[in-house]
């Protein structure tokens, strides 16, 4: 199946063309669900601690740690939601999700009440963590730590399908591209035959088969306007 | 004007058409299949009773209960039941309770909050039992119980639930239940004096990383406080961590530390594991463990793991149990129950639909233990519960109980010592009592107050 040259050219354009809004749109859906996710993901944790915090209260006052350990434990069963603690007054963690223990790295830096930390914790990865005091800070707070590996992850997950399809996409339309200029083309590539073919007295090139040169003359376009011009040349020629 | 059949031709081989149904068939194909979003469906179907609305019949007294039958904690939720279930069939075989049969109906939670939660919504509203009874685990209860407080106006009750947790000791869940077991609270504060006696304060905690670990944690931590103490180490695990897994992480946490004592607050798998971990590792400090842990369970694993290295893992372990050794008959009850545990032992056992819903094989099969602390702790929730339910006349109405049981004031079940419910203090707790128990000759017996001695720091 071959195309004219002439559109050959037509064809790489548009092919770089899509490449563009390929490389374009993946760019744009990478910024856009990285942002989406991330704030989100702050949005839910800052919502769970806000929440453990405020409501909370009483199980802290009452010391009643295990119903307050079993609040959090079901926090961290939330995709990206990588650990919970909570702080009593005193500054002592009073309920913790960590396994086998509380990390160095949190255990020496979890006093202050900033509200949002970003910490990377040796051999867990990195996180964000959100902050919540409980009666503004006079009970202790509650802090929760988001994966940041979990949304590169999804982030990942997600650029990975959309690329997929992408490329589903770009594989049919170079194939459906191609089938249309082929379809295009056609009509050209017989004029150029029959040209060849009436200008060298038969001596080059092969005729377009009668049906084919019947249709291409029968044409109301340029290209039909011209081959009936080739037939009258060569037949004043004759 | 004539029509040009090229033109013609070429509008039958439309490409935008083609591109069209080809973008059609992409979306077909790339839409996610209805099946992956699909909720897996749950059997919602029981046994739909036709009872009355007090969790019976004229012939049956039916009680829910929902622990683990399968999975990892599986020995405490058996050994329970088979506990219960030998004081009841001499008491169904004679008749019952004013002709009422006593029925226990088992449910398998796999030591799971959710389906603990779903277990017990079956039995209110499906098997409408009459009250809750040996529920297994903190975490399970923790969950279940704000159930009773939504539907308290059906006055449902957990009966003597096998955890030793504040939260249905304490308000606002305290109404809701009743048990029979000293708390973690005062096991762990029971260890931590007889350590600091033995001048063994550095005391490091070892817990399952959840509500039940929580609480021995906590009650550690009280306990040293009332010393001007603080935990000096503690480490964690998931909860259904089994004892081939490594515990080399939380080892070294307490390598660290260097406690003189460490507190478990474990099961029995995880806690057999440690153990096995810190002594592979010249960890010597004595190990105490809490009564939930399934003292035999942990015993056999670390016995097996003893044989198969040539070393003892069993020397400097101690449990703190709530009910008196099943092997000193000097306690009438513990007489009692080991006829009991003697006359039919074949019967004692859970149906096999629920303890191998996927088949019973030699490898999963449960070999049941002759006597264990959780089964001596079921068959005294049997007992005492016969008790209540005698008081109650010839129709019990769950409405009735809680009063039933505050009405029964002091009573004596055999443990040479009285325990009591109501009271000035509103008593919903039975026993206070704490017993310490070492492993010698390979069982656990009674540990003496004056043997604390030989564990004394130098």
């Amino acid at each position: 199946m071959r195309i004219a040259r002439f559109y050959q050219k037509t064809m790489f354009g548009m092919f770089a063309l899509m490449g563009l809004v390929v490389a374009s749109t993946s760019a744009l859906y990478l910024y856009t669900v990285d942002r989406q996710l991330n704030n989100d993901l702050q949005k839910n944790s800052r919502a769970i601690a806000r929440s453990t915090a405020d409501s909370n209260i009483d199980l802290i006052v009452n010391r009643n740690y295990s119903a307050l350990q079993s609040i959090i434990d079901q926090y961290v069963e939330i995709p990206g939601i990588s650990y919970v603690f909570v702080v009593d007054a005193h500054g002592v963690i009073i309920a913790h999700t960590f396994v086998p223990g509380v990390p160095d790295v949190i255990a020496t830096d979890y006093r202050d009440q900033r509200p949002v930390y970003n910490r990377a914790i040796p051999g867990m990865g990195r996180f964000t963590e959100v902050t919540a005091g409980m009666l503004a800070g006079e009970a202790g707070s509650v802090h929760v730590g988001v994966d940041r590996g979990y949304v590169a992850l999804q982030v990942q997950m997600a650029i990975g399908k959309q690329v997929y399809l992408l490329t589903i996409v770009f594989i049919v339309s170079i194939l459906v591209s191609y089938g249309l200029m082929y379809q295009v083309s056609r009509p050209l590539l017989n004029l150029k035959n029959y040209a060849w073919h009436a200008f060298s007295d038969g001596d080059r090139g092969e005729p377009p088969p009668a049906v084919e040169l019947a249709r291409l003359l029968a044409r109301t376009d340029e290209v039909g306007e011209l081959g009936r011009i080739i037939r009258s040349a060569t037949c004043r020629e004759l | 004007m004539p029509v040009d059949t090229m033109t013609d031709n070429n509008s039958r081989r439309n490409p935008w058409r083609t591109l069209g149904a080809v973008s059609i068939a992409l979306c077909l194909l790339l839409r996610p299949s209805p099946s992956t979003h699909a909720a897996a469906a749950q059997d919602t179907v029981g046994d739909a009773h036709d009872a009355d609305p007090q969790g019976g019949s004229p012939s049956e007294i039916r009680l829910g209960m929902s622990a683990d039958f399968t999975a990892g904690s599986r020995g405490l939720g058996i050994e329970l039941f088979r506990g219960a279930t030998a004081y009841l069939l001499p008491v169904n075989a004679a008749g019952g309770v004013d002709g009422r049969r006593i029925v226990i109906k088992p449910y398998d939670d796999q030591y799971d909050p959710d389906l603990a939660i779903r277990n017990t919504i079956e039995l209110m509203d499906q098997d409408n039992v009459f009250a809750l009874f040996g529920y297994v685990g903190t975490p399970t209860m923790n969950r279940t119980l704000p159930l009773l407080r939504m539907h308290q106006d059906r006055d449902f009750l957990l009966l003597f639930p096998f955890t030793g947790a504040d939260t249905n000791r304490i308000p606002p869940y305290d109404r809701f239940s009743f048990n029979l077991r000293a708390s973690y609270e005062q096991e762990t504060s029971g260890l931590v004096e007889h350590f600091i006696r033995i001048h063994r304060s550095r005391i490091a905690v070892y817990y399952q990383d959840d509500a039940y670990g929580r609480a021995g944690w906590a009650g550690v931590r009280n306990a040293l406080a009332k010393h001007g103490l603080d935990i000096s180490g503690e480490a964690t695990y998931r909860r259904g961590t089994p004892f081939d897994h490594s515990y080399d992480g939380q080892v070294a946490i307490m390598q660290r530390v260097a406690p003189n004592a460490v507190i478990c607050a474990a099961s029995y798998a995880a806690a057999a594991g440690f153990v096995r971990d810190m002594r592979n590792r010249g960890v010597k400090c004595p190990i105490a463990t809490i009564s939930f842990v399934g003292s035999e369970a942990m015993l056999g694993l670390l016995s097996a793991a003893g044989k198969s290295s040539n070393k003892d893992y069993t020397s400097r372990l101690v449990s703190s149990e709530v009910v008196p050794s099943y092997y000193d008959d000097s306690f009438p009850v513990v007489r009692e129950f080991r006829e009991a545990m003697d006359r039919r032992p074949q019967d004692l056992m859970p149906p096999d639909a629920l303890l191998y819903p996927d088949g019973k094989t030699p490898q999963r099969e449960y070999a049941p233990l002759r006597y264990s602390f959780i089964s001596l702790e079921g068959y005294l929730d049997a007992k005492l519960l016969v008790m209540i339910l005698r008081q109650m006349g010839h129709v019990p109405q769950r409405a009735g109980l809680a009063a039933a049981v505050m009405g029964l004031g002091d009573f004596d079940l055999g443990m040479r010592q009285t325990c009591s419910f109501g009271g000035s203090t509103g008593r919903r707790q039975a026993s206070d009592q704490i017993y310490y128990t070492v492993v010698k000759d390979g069982r656990f017996v009674s540990f003496r107050e004056s043997e604390w001695e030989a564990w004394a720091k130098p």
